[in-house]
């Protein structure tokens, strides 16, 4: 049975999307690396995944490998289209182990993600922020766009910065 | 500046820079002018969900041990050398893109000289 899947995230993008998260129509979380490009179009090992799971891949707390080598539903998938953000995939069949060289080699993390991301500012505003921490906030905003890559000094800045703002909202009384 | 491939408008974007100083790429042995190929150029009938500019830039990484990470992550990668490049303002444009903060898109300029890249891992 083919299942349709919309593509939400790449977390791995190498000249075209080596990994990457899609979801069934009714939320379930699939996992698609790119296991061979030497043809005409890039082949993908699929696996389902739980949000747990993926975020403990995320988290640097599980391999790769451990994730496609004992799929949660020990089951896998093969990708058979992809259109944009739309991917269909099936299952394959008769299969009780992937071979290795499908396979992640064990031990491999995700790599680490960038720290200043978008998503953290959503709650705060990043000018707040910048004065917080004596710092020009055209540099900050370069920083979580990614146009310029700051130093572990800088962000421990931002760091305390931010929990210095976080400590001041705590402590606000309304009523 | 002449590019090596076919960009659409406002590509590069405004805030790429030109590179400067040794970039890492996972390639072919032998070396194929097609590892050097952007994702449009190489898969010009896939359409996958990214902007038609990235699509039609290079992957590159700054540091050699992102390099020896992916090729342990992604099966697809795996068997593929790793090559060294030093890059110049007359090679392109780069940007940082994505979650990795050592991947770098690169869009190549008819000037990048191929025979100037070495294979520093088998």
């Amino acid at each position: 049975m083919k299942i349709n899947l919309t593509v939400l995230e790449t977390l791995i993008w190498y000249d075209y999307p080596q990994l990457f998260v899609a979801k069934d129509p009714i939320g379930g979380l699939y996992l698609c690396l790119a296991t061979d490009d030497s043809g005409e179009t890039p082949e993908y090992l699929v696996i389902a995944i739980s949000a747990e799971r993926l975020q403990a891949l995320r988290l640097r707390k599980i391999d790769l490998f451990s994730a496609f080598a004992e799929p949660e539903l020990g089951a896998w998938y093969k990708l058979v289209s992809i259109e944009e953000s739309f991917v269909v995939i099936e299952p394959m069949l008769g299969v009780s182990m992937v071979p290795t060289n499908l396979l992640p080699k064990p031990g491999a993390y995700l790599p680490q993600q960038a720290i200043l991301l978008p998503e953290t500012f959503e709650a705060v505003k990043i000018g707040a922020v910048a004065k917080e921490a004596g710092m020009n906030p055209t540099l900050l905003r370069q920083y979580i766009s990614g146009t310029k890559r700051p130093s572990t000094e800088q962000l421990r800045r931002v760091q305390d910065a931010i929990h210095r703002v976080g400590e001041r909202l705590i402590q606000l009384r309304l009523v | 500046m002449k590019w090596f491939e076919e960009l659409p408008p406002d590509c590069p974007p405004s805030d790429a820079m030109p590179p400067n100083g040794t970039f890492y790429r996972l390639g072919s042995i032998p070396l194929d002018a097609s590892d050097f190929w952007s994702h449009r150029k190489r898969f010009p009938e896939k359409a996958f969900k990214a902007s038609e500019c990235i699509v039609r830039s290079v992957s590159i990484l700054d540091i050699v041990e992102d390099a020896i990470e992916l090729r342990q992550l992604l099966p697809a990668m795996h068997s593929k050398p790793i090559y060294q490049v030093e890059l110049s303002s007359k090679d392109g444009m780069v940007l940082q893109t994505g979650s990795n903060i050592h991947h770098f898109s690169w869009w190549r300029s008819t000037e990048f000289d191929l025979s100037t890249i070495q294979i520093i891992e088998k």
